[in-house]
């Protein structure tokens, strides 16, 4: 059985706003996962719809961005300061930056 | 010519109010129950967190302890800020649909509802320009920052314009990540914002701010502010937000 880790990176989107992202992971896959930062996101309520929705989502950037493209789609949400991708991105820098120190 | 309400509804001691009311009137607003509205209010001493911010990870909380600087959440998206006497806070709710902001488009709101700040600013002569995303700036140090949302059947637009605020605060209270600052090639908070004391070389009082961007907004909008009151449905609405939301430890810092 693999064991916990916890994950966190600081993101700042090209030209926009910053995604902080700190998680935990178990086997490879996303157990659970807090974004914070002064991005726009709206409707603002949307973010922990997001956040539960990638539980237990494979911590890889072909399941994670089909993943949070659904999300966009399927909630209609608008982001400001950043994009779509850049979640994705902010998720992948945690599991390459390694344990939080 | 269109009329708007003007509010001057402020609890410069109670943030928590303050932040109450702040969501009372869009939400008046959206529901028909209030006209389109602009607030102006002041905050003492305090940190206003974005609504998708970490307390914990934006907060010095050991400063604030030491500045007596009180911790808040907004509604709305977007960075920390620093309140203080010296800081203007402005406020537009409009009805959604409303010509000025037809468009469903958060970037289109900051730039149209920012003009107004703009306009006064400069009425005050303050070289202010709209920075996109949700800045205004002077020679590239910003003296104003926005954050809005739509919400509630309302487009809404506040900011804090920086009239004569203690920098040095601002740069001990806040946790400026070094990332936000590399990107901006500027060592500090203090010397990536101004005030406008600070640009026009004399001390200004935040009353002749509030009134320049009355002027501003009613030229820039082609629209008349009158003088108003909250309804009794408003400090209602704001009363049980109190209770129920903004005084809440749960709410300000549990993010």
């Amino acid at each position: 059985m693999s064991g916990v880790t916890l994950l966190s990176a600081d993101y700042k989107a090209p030209g926009g706003k910053l995604l902080r992202v700190r998680l935990r992971e178990t086997g490879d896959r996303i157990d659970s996962v807090k974004i914070s930062g002064d991005f726009f996101l709206i409707p603002e309520d949307s973010l922990p719809k997001l956040e539960k929705m990638l539980e237990d989502v494979p911590l890889k950037e072909k399941e994670l961005k089909l993943l949070v493209d659904r999300f966009f789609r399927g909630t209609s949400a608008q982001a400001l300061g950043v994009a779509p991708d850049d979640f994705v991105k902010a998720i992948l820098a945690a599991k390459s930056g390694g344990p939080e120190c | 010519m269109e009329t708007w309400r003007l509010v001057d509804v402020e609890y410069r001691d109670d943030p928590f109010m303050n932040m109450s009311v702040e969501e009372a009137i869009p939400r008046a607003v959206g529901e028909g129950k209030a006209p389109n509205t602009v607030r102006f209010w002041h905050n003492s001493n305090t940190i206003v967190l974005g609504c998708f911010q970490s307390a914990a990870l934006e907060v010095n909380f050991d400063a604030c302890k030491e500045t007596g600087t009180t911790v808040v959440r907004r509604f709305t998206g977007g960075g920390a800020v620093y309140h203080d006497a010296g800081n203007l806070n402005y406020a537009i709710s409009l009805k959604r649909g409303h010509l000025l902001v037809p468009d469903a488009d958060l970037q289109s709101v900051f730039k149209k509802l920012s003009e107004g700040a703009v306009e006064g600013l400069r009425g005050l002569g303050v070289k202010a320009e709209f920075q996109p995303i949700n800045d205004i700036q002077v020679e590239g140090k910003k003296v104003s920052g926005a954050a809005g949302s739509i919400r509630w059947g309302t487009v809404f637009h506040h900011g804090c314009i920086l009239v004569a605020s203690d920098l040095a605060i601002l740069g001990r209270v806040l946790n400026v990540p070094h990332l936000k600052l590399a990107d901006r090639h500027v060592a500090s908070v203090q010397k990536r914002v101004t005030t406008v004391r600070d640009e026009l070389g004399k001390d200004v009082a935040t009353r002749d701010v509030r009134d320049g961007i009355v002027r501003g907004i009613e030229n820039s909008y082609n629209v008349r502010l009158e003088d108003g009151a909250l309804t009794r449905s408003e400090l209602s609405t704001a009363k049980e937000l109190y209770d129920t939301k903004y005084s809440k430890s749960t709410w300000n810092l549990e993010k």
